[in-house]
């Protein structure tokens, strides 16, 4: 068995790490939910029924890092945008990206921080990990169609998040 | 300048979730119509910068030395020590017997369902994944496992008779998927998990103490129930009782 779950499970390492990286923020923070992450994957492994094992970790990631930011940050939860609490935080550490980079993936970066979790987790799995709806509905546990329709409300926001910090550059 | 392409037509495009004829259409409309193609092209741009290498976080190289610590070790290393008991020359089998005999005896039992239940109730209540679905409504929470599940659990609601239900949640347990439902005795929780039973039987009710928590263990309808929970086993038993009235 250990020698099974170090096949299937620890290649997957870095996209686990990545996701709650995106998910939770802080590197420190991302190591322990892997960590958990990994001993409960330990656990159900028995009950991994072969498949996809990189959508079966990342489910177990990311129930994790929910329940992570569910304790700690529960405000990230209210699904709904603060426009108002995001543009000033935003302002403020505008100043200081501008002298810090210009670079467009740095840009990027932050427009996709201030989306609210549900949208960040959606464009991360999507665009940066790679994976097809399918997965992305393993991963979230949301049907197929939903996936769809998040995924392009995600990708609204994030376009309007571009353009408003754009505009604040001007 | 109206298109009528559906929008989640184009995004499925980009994302290559189109078969194989669909792509081939949305690409003929994508070189005759401006507005779509330049909403592919702008998306194409924000994906080539979200995809930068910056973006992608790669696990720091003592997470992965870490984790390999925790997995467990094989079970290899025990045989040679074994060995040597069996190597063990004529006039020291019959100590070698005994000796193996202990062994056996001093091995832990393996561990017991009820066992397993207790530990992921606890877990249940230190993990902070009580519940996957959150509702008092019993009609709420049943739809909620189907597709989740290859059965259909009986999910009631006992508020009137001092169990209200608070939720639901899918869990693990000898390697198949269980439903749990939460219910609530004053300021005590009980994890109710139910899977298929073999037969259609019933049983009477069974009630075991493990580290302090209760187990109550009944058979009904084609079900297998296990409430758990530190509340004193007779309003355990009660909960129990309503669901074979």
């Amino acid at each position: 068995m250990p020698e099974r779950f170090e096949q299937l499970v620890l290649p997957h390492l870095d996209a686990a790490y990545n996701l709650a990286r995106w998910l939770v923020g802080s590197p420190t923070d991302a190591q322990d939910i892997v960590q958990e992450a990994f001993l409960r994957a330990l656990r159900f492994f028995g009950g991994f029924r072969g498949g996809d094992s990189r959508a079966w970790l990342l489910k177990i990631v990311r129930n994790t890092s929910y329940s992570w930011v569910r304790k700690n940050r529960p405000a990230q939860l209210a699904d709904e945008f603060d426009e108002t609490i995001h543009s000033g935080e935003t302002a403020t550490e505008n100043a200081e990206a501008k002298l810090l980079s210009r670079a467009e993936s740095e840009r990027v970066r932050k427009a996709l921080e201030a989306l609210p979790l549900s949208f960040r987790e959606v464009l991360v799995l999507r665009e940066i990990e790679g994976l097809s709806y399918k997965e992305i509905s393993e991963v979230t546990g949301v049907a197929m169609g939903t996936v769809m329709s998040s995924l392009s409300r995600a990708r609204q926001k994030l376009r309007d998040q571009l353009g408003a910090a754009e505009e604040r550059e001007i | 300048m109206d298109c009528t392409l559906h929008r989640h037509l184009l995004e499925a495009y980009l994302d290559g979730e189109l078969g194989f004829e669909r792509t081939l259409e949305v690409e003929a409309h994508l070189a005759s119509c401006h507005i779509c193609s330049s909403e592919v092209q702008s998306w194409k741009d924000i994906r080539a910068e979200m995809q930068a290498p910056e973006l992608y976080n790669r696990a720091p190289e003592e997470l992965e030395s870490k984790l390999r610590k925790l997995l467990p070790q094989g079970r290899t290393e025990r045989t040679p020590w074994f060995q040597h008991w069996i190597w063990a020359g004529g006039g020291a089998a019959f100590a070698t017997a005994v000796l193996l005999m202990s062994f056996v005896a001093m091995r832990p039992a393996p561990p017991s369902p009820e066992q397993d239940i207790v530990t992921s109730h606890v877990r249940s209540l230190m993990a902070d994944h009580l519940m996957d679905v959150v509702s008092t409504d019993q009609h709420t929470v049943k739809p909620w496992f189907d597709g989740k599940l290859d059965f259909a659990p009986p999910v009631q609601d006992f508020a009137t008779d001092g169990y209200p239900l608070a939720g639901g949640r899918l869990d693990y347990l000898e390697n198949r998927k269980v439903a749990v439902l939460i219910y609530h005795r004053a300021l005590h929780i009980i994890n109710l998990y139910i899977w298929p039973a073999q037969d259609n039987g019933s049983s009477t009710m069974r009630v075991q103490t493990i580290h302090g928590y209760n187990v109550v263990s009944w058979k009904k309808g084609g079900f297998e129930f296990r409430a758990v929970s530190d509340l004193n086993t007779a309003e355990l038993r009660d909960l129990a009782q309503l669901f074979m009235p």
